[in-house]
């Protein structure tokens, strides 16, 4: 695959490519899939299954709830429903799917509650299986920049109601500990101050604390940041870590870029495929 | 006495309250699948089995037996539909992969003997009705045959051995995901959901 990308065989990956290839399957995720075959060797970050963990897998995790909790599928897609602002297109959409879901069920006369139930362990094995796969992602996956303070717990399935809970997969920072993913970019004050700068004026939400995280390990190093600030990092753990002769993977490549760009580093996105 | 190759998982206590017991599920207005005529079915191996499991467990319950009994059968045209395969006879191969689809839905009434036992049930069905009517290869064949054959022999599958199950099947081609609850879902997370955008 030319994109017209000075040749590299390494490729690190961001978490929405690794979300892409755990979680979602058919055309879905296609590119993510794709795009990793092309490497020789892939580096996958810690930091990338913490956000994966924190991020898509609960929210996964959280339908998942929905459905052992609520024992019904249209209770279920009218909570996915509450949760957001929907638009016409999406109502509609909420529609046929509901109606793919219920055609789906190969047999006839299972009550709502059978109809959910089997929803609900045919997630729990994209959960389980998603979350076993997460260090292999392909074979040979190479699990890089370890952070001692994050656990890798298991999701948890309560055998009362069948919930799941990934409260085992955190952060645990010690009292006057600095955070792992933190002492790690600190290492890289010139890299940083690059940054910062990528992202001067910018108004959006994630720019603006990620400015004030950078600022906070630049100016006041000896500061430790806590749990929220380390999700903060983001996007700009991947551009400070990314080795120099690799290139990110991501399906954000606008965010990515932007920083990528301001370290002279390379980032690959659908949007480079012809 | 059996031949010894059940290989049951789950503990004493969880057993108790599943062997004998009937399920909600299969006393609903659940509507089988009839028998396809022809289908070969061998007593030999699910009396064996049978008796592997009186030899451990005691009698075992309807549930346990019906299981059983049509994950043998699923796996019995599994095996006809590798024979013809292997002789280039797709169609054929086909129509045997046809009747194991159907003796999998049947399974679904009786396949929450244990979580892991009903996840990789629901996972099967889940495989055939994605597979829309496309012919298995031999690999995904071989595939559902060694899954049919991990539900006869430890039908009180754990979760985990359940997961290794279906990450087999996925490396297989199957798609276990359903397409449906994806759209919403996906949907509802680009809208931001979960940022609260």
């Amino acid at each position: 695959m030319n994109r017209g990308l000075p040749a590299v065989s390494k490729a690190f990956l961001d978490t929405t490519v690794l979300t892409d290839i755990l979680l979602k399957s058919g055309e879905l995720g296609l590119w993510s899939r794709e795009a990793i075959k092309e490497y020789d060797e892939i580096l996958l970050p810690v930091y990338a299954m913490k956000e994966f963990s924190s991020g898509p897998l609960s929210y996964w995790i959280w339908l998942y709830n929905k459905f052992a909790l609520t024992k019904s599928l249209s209770k279920t897609i009218l909570a996915i429903s509450s949760m957001v602002p929907m638009k016409p297109r999406t109502a509609q959409t909420a529609l046929e799917a509901l109606s793919l879901c219920n055609n789906s069920i190969p047999i006839s006369g299972m009550t709502e509650e059978e109809n959910a139930e089997f929803y609900r362990q045919v997630l729990l094995g994209k959960i389980m299986r998603a979350w076993k796969k997460r260090r292999n992602v392909v074979p040979g996956t190479n699990v890089v920049d370890d952070l001692p303070c994050f656990t890798e717990g298991d999701p948890l399935l309560k055998q009362e109601d069948k919930t799941l809970n990934n409260a085992a997969c955190k952060c645990h920072l010690r009292r006057g500990k600095d955070c792992c993913a933190a002492a790690i970019i600190k290492k890289h004050p010139d890299d940083i101050a690059a940054l910062i700068k990528a992202i001067e004026g910018k108004s959006r939400r994630e720019d603006v604390s990620r400015r004030a995280v950078l600022h906070k390990m630049l100016n006041t190093p000896k500061l430790s940041l806590n749990a929220r600030e380390c999700r903060n990092i983001g996007d700009a753990y991947f551009a400070i870590q990314a080795p120099r002769d690799s290139v990110i993977l991501t399906t954000n490549g606008k965010d990515h870029k932007e920083l990528a760009d301001a370290l002279g580093k390379q980032v690959l996105c659908p949007q480079d495929t012809p | 006495m059996g031949t010894g190759v059940l290989s049951f998982h789950a503990s004493t206590k969880s057993l108790t309250g599943n062997l004998g017991s009937e399920s909600a599920s299969s006393q609903s207005g659940y509507v089988g699948v009839t028998p396809v005529e022809g289908t070969k079915h061998s007593e030999e191996p699910l009396s064996t089995l049978l008796d592997d499991v009186r030899s451990v467990y005691g009698q075992p319950s309807h549930r346990l037996t019906k299981l059983i009994d049509l994950a043998l059968q699923a796996s019995e045209s599994c095996q006809e539909a590798i024979g013809f395969i292997e002789q280039s006879q797709i169609m054929n191969s086909d129509i045997e992969m046809q009747r194991a689809q159907s003796f999998v839905y049947e399974m679904l009434p009786y396949r929450n003997l244990e979580e892991g036992t009903a996840l990789v049930v629901a996972s099967l069905a889940m495989a055939f009705i994605n597979m829309a009517g496309t012919p298995f290869d031999k690999k995904q064949i071989l595939c559902v045959d060694r899954i049919l054959k991990g539900v006869y022999s430890s039908p009180f599958m754990s979760v985990d051995k359940a997961v290794d199950f279906t990450i087999d099947m996925e490396d297989c081609g199957f798609v276990m995901d359903s397409s449906g609850l994806n759209i919403i879902f996906e949907d509802a997370l680009e809208s931001g959901f979960a940022s609260g955008e």
